[in-house]
């Protein structure tokens, strides 16, 4: 009889882990099956044309699945390690049918994904990141919808929910930045901008709130550099320059990723610009941040500004010292070189030496030819004509220009700055009256980006140009009916639509 | 005789015997026992296995190693910590069973009764097993020795220190290497085993050293690979880390066949000089 008592305590204790146990199992269980489901979608997202409907189909029952085996299991509440698991699976499902929301939307069954919405919404309030997926989800439903004031309140409801962690690559790493959109929205909505103030401020307020809450995280520093935005929008210089002190502070006291100190120091610069600050304590101001921060990409761009604010100042030879520092200093950084190549042409073009600064447009073209800088220097020299009165020049630059933007991009059709290219492109054709071909850059350059709103507006101007300049109705029917067909369903394509129909309504002039 | 002598020796011995299923079925034994471990390691997930493998787990890797796939980075830190305990109270006796096989095979003595005679010897080879595996693992701690920002910094150190180490462990395991057959053989006690296994590998240190060196090297892919299971989990499926242990233990088999034939045969060759 004694010999059983040790065993039955044995067989107890094993029963009790077994019992016990069961929800670390089923966690480690799910956490399985919700890695490998997300595994496969990040795999099918590598080539999403190579993947078949079969195939989303199947990662969607992956999800699926997830949700039918753990979603009955009971979610306990004590403190215990059986609880604490139970509880994580409670949060795997959530995932789960959040990730399958996601992916109904993106194979087009809105009807499936608003359902699992709702069931999120029902079963899962009490898990506060889910619940801001979903306001999130919902609201980017309402900002495509054209119902602004709906997609306003439900990023409200993110804010409210989810606490910012900038670095996060999920929701929390976005929650930073959209107490700003409400702002954009709400202005939206009401189509009054005077409202702006108050709504700006009650964003400040949020942004003031994450910098009592979480003092000396990356949070803090962006709300304080947001905040310090929105003072300088506000029209209050001095508390922005008092963000932006402490912002520089935090960031040389503490060692927080990502976030160059420099760069609240260059936002002092320039605001002491704005605020006509004496120009050698600006000076000062940009030296000293070159001194405590030579390899900052700020640094440059500091003694770019420094060297702008010079030549506001009348102090001309100044600023060419500068920005030769600039060339010398930074020549590996081709974008601020031929900047300061370009401002030298400005500087010493406003000094009245043309042949000098046609020498740094040449340069900068030559010594820098995949840059904004080299794509600016062109219509530089045209303008420089047109202000002088010389027709010839400016038409004979103008004809260069075009010249030099079309074999830039037979060039380099895909390189980072072709689309500025093009766009400098359908500025020389303006200003050459060559009507026709602008309207093809447009359209094609419309068509690159169709959905953005640079998109919209490149076909909306092509429209426009086809209708005041060619006085061709049918072209600029033709592009609108494109966007019609784009935007079908929504206010731009309805409205799109009307103006095509009332276009091919009148006579051809 | 030169090393390469007593190499070609050994295998002209030791290859014949490769037909022989007596003298393989203790490193099956063996690698039987560690894949059940490693199935119970890889299984702890099963409520039937929870309590017992779940406070051994966490004991190794703390809370993140009872979440996937993070259970796969501590994996083989697990395994090892149990092959550990196996090498002492099996793998002593299995080795020991397969140098008996060897010895007899090579004087032409009959198999019958090795396992009983082994196991006789049991308590002996258990004591040996803790002071192998005592002070393999002690010098093991002298990896840690290494600087971390070296270590990761220069792959000149990260690789010097890892072939050091290979180095010093095989030179550890040729002053070791003969413990087993004095024990099992010649019935001495697990100090004296030590002593006269130190004074045979001086004497045959070259081919002892060379064998045990390449055996070494021949299981180094597998030691370095599931050294960095964080590799594995993120480009391949994490479940490849207990594949690859898995092989591991089942490419011991046939180094560990080998080897024990070979240390076997220098031993025998060896052993009235030292007597």
């Amino acid at each position: 009889m004694s010999s059983r008592v040790p065993m039955l305590v044995l067989l107890i204790f094993f029963l009790q882990g077994c019992v016990g146990g069961r929800d670390v199992g089923n966690r480690y269980r799910a956490e399985r099956d919700l890695y490998r489901a997300n595994r496969e979608i990040g795999r099918q997202r590598i080539r999403p044309d190579l993947v078949s409907t079969k195939e989303r189909n199947a990662a969607l029952d992956r999800y699926e699945d997830i949700v039918n085996r753990y979603g009955a299991l009971p979610v306990l509440q004590d403190s215990s390690e059986a609880a604490r698991a139970s509880r994580d699976v409670h949060g795997i499902v959530a995932r789960a049918l959040l990730s399958a929301a996601y992916l109904q939307g993106e194979l087009g069954d809105s009807t499936a994904m608003l359902e699992k919405y709702n069931r999120l919404e029902r079963e899962f309030s009490d898990l506060p990141t889910v619940s801001g997926e979903v306001a999130f989800a919902r609201g980017q439903l309402a900002e495509a919808s054209g119902d602004w004031a709906l997609a306003a309140d439900r990023y409200q409801e993110v804010v409210d929910k989810v606490r910012p962690r900038p670095l996060d690559a999920g929701l929390p790493g976005v929650v930073m930045s959209l107490p700003m959109r409400i702002v954009s929205l709400r202005l939206q909505a009401a189509g009054d901008s005077t409202q702006s103030a108050p709504l700006m401020e009650g964003a400040q307020r949020y942004y003031e709130n994450v910098t009592d809450t979480a003092p000396g995280t990356v949070a803090d520093a962006d709300a304080r550099w947001i905040s310090a935005s929105l003072s300088r929008q506000l029209g209050r210089p001095s508390e922005a320059m008092r963000e932006l002190a402490a912002l520089d502070s935090l960031l040389r006291s503490s060692d927080i990723p990502g976030r160059d100190p420099a760069r609240a120091r260059l936002a002092m610069i320039e605001l002491s610009e704005e605020q006509r600050a004496p120009q050698d304590s600006i000076v000062a101001m940009g030296r000293r941040l070159v001194r405590d921060y030579p390899d900052s990409p700020m640094a440059p761009k500091a003694l770019l500004t420094v060297a702008m604010s010079l030549v506001q100042a009348k102090r001309d030879d100044d600023a060419l010292e500068m920005l030769d520092q600039v060339e010398e200093d930074y020549s590996n950084h081709v974008d601020i070189a031929a900047a300061a190549m370009l401002y030298r042409g400005h500087v010493l073009e406003q000094d009245g030496k043309w042949p000098q600064a046609l020498t740094a447009f040449n340069t900068v073209q030559a010594s820098y030819p995949l840059t904004s800088s080299a794509l600016a220097a062109p219509l530089e020299i045209a303008a420089h004509y047109d202000r002088v009165g010389d027709e010839t020049s400016r038409d004979q630059a103008l004809e260069a220009a075009e010249r030099k933007y079309r074999g830039f991009l037979e060039r380099y059709p895909n390189n980072p700055v072709s689309l500025e290219a093009r766009e400098r492109l359908i500025q020389t054709l303006a200003k050459r009256k060559k009507f026709d071909d602008m309207v093809t850059e447009m359209t094609g350059l419309g068509e690159l980006a169709i959905k953005s709103p640079q998109g919209m507006r490149y076909m909306i101007n092509a429209a426009n140009v086809a209708l005041v300049q060619l006085a061709d109705t049918t072209r600029a029917a033709e592009i609108l009916d494109h966007l019609a067909d784009e935007f079908s369903g929504k206010e731009l394509g309805h409205w799109a639509a009307k103006q095509a129909q009332q276009l091919r309504g009148q006579p051809e002039r | 005789m030169n090393p390469l002598a007593v190499f070609a020796g050994a295998s002209e011995s030791v290859v014949p015997l490769t037909a022989r299923p007596r003298i393989w079925f203790p490193f099956f034994v063996l690698a039987i026992v560690q894949l059940l471990a490693l199935a119970l390691l890889v299984s702890f997930y099963r409520p039937i296995f929870l309590p017992l493998v779940l406070p051994f787990l966490k004991s190794v890797g703390g809370e993140p190693m009872v979440h996937y796939p993070f259970f796969f980075y501590g994996l083989p830190t697990a395994f090892l910590r149990t092959t550990l305990v196996l090498a002492v109270v099996l793998e002593s006796f299995t080795v020991a069973v397969a140098t008996l096989l060897f010895a007899r095979a090579f004087t032409g003595e009959s198999h019958r009764g090795a396992w009983a005679h082994t196991a006789r010897r049991y308590p002996a080879l258990l004591v040996l097993g803790l002071i192998v595996v005592g002070l393999s693992y002690g010098l093991s701690l002298l990896f840690g020795l290494v600087p971390a920002e070296a270590f990761a910094g220069s792959p000149l150190v990260r690789w010097g220190s890892r072939m050091g180490m290979i180095a010093l462990n095989a030179l550890l395991q040729t002053f070791l290497a003969f413990t087993t057959a004095w024990v099992v053989i010649e019935g001495y006690g697990p100090f004296s085993a030590v002593r006269k296994s130190i004074v045979l590998g001086l004497r045959a240190f070259l081919p002892a050293f060379l064998m045990i060196l390449a055996a070494s090297l021949l299981l180094f892919p597998f030691d370095y690979l599931s050294g960095r299971p964080d590799l594995i989990v993120e480009k391949l499926r994490p479940e490849t880390v207990s594949w690859l242990l898995g092989l591991r233990s089942l490419t011991q088999i046939l180094i560990g066949f080998f080897l024990t034939g070979g240390i076997t045969y220098i031993f025998i060759w060896k052993r009235g000089e030292v007597s």
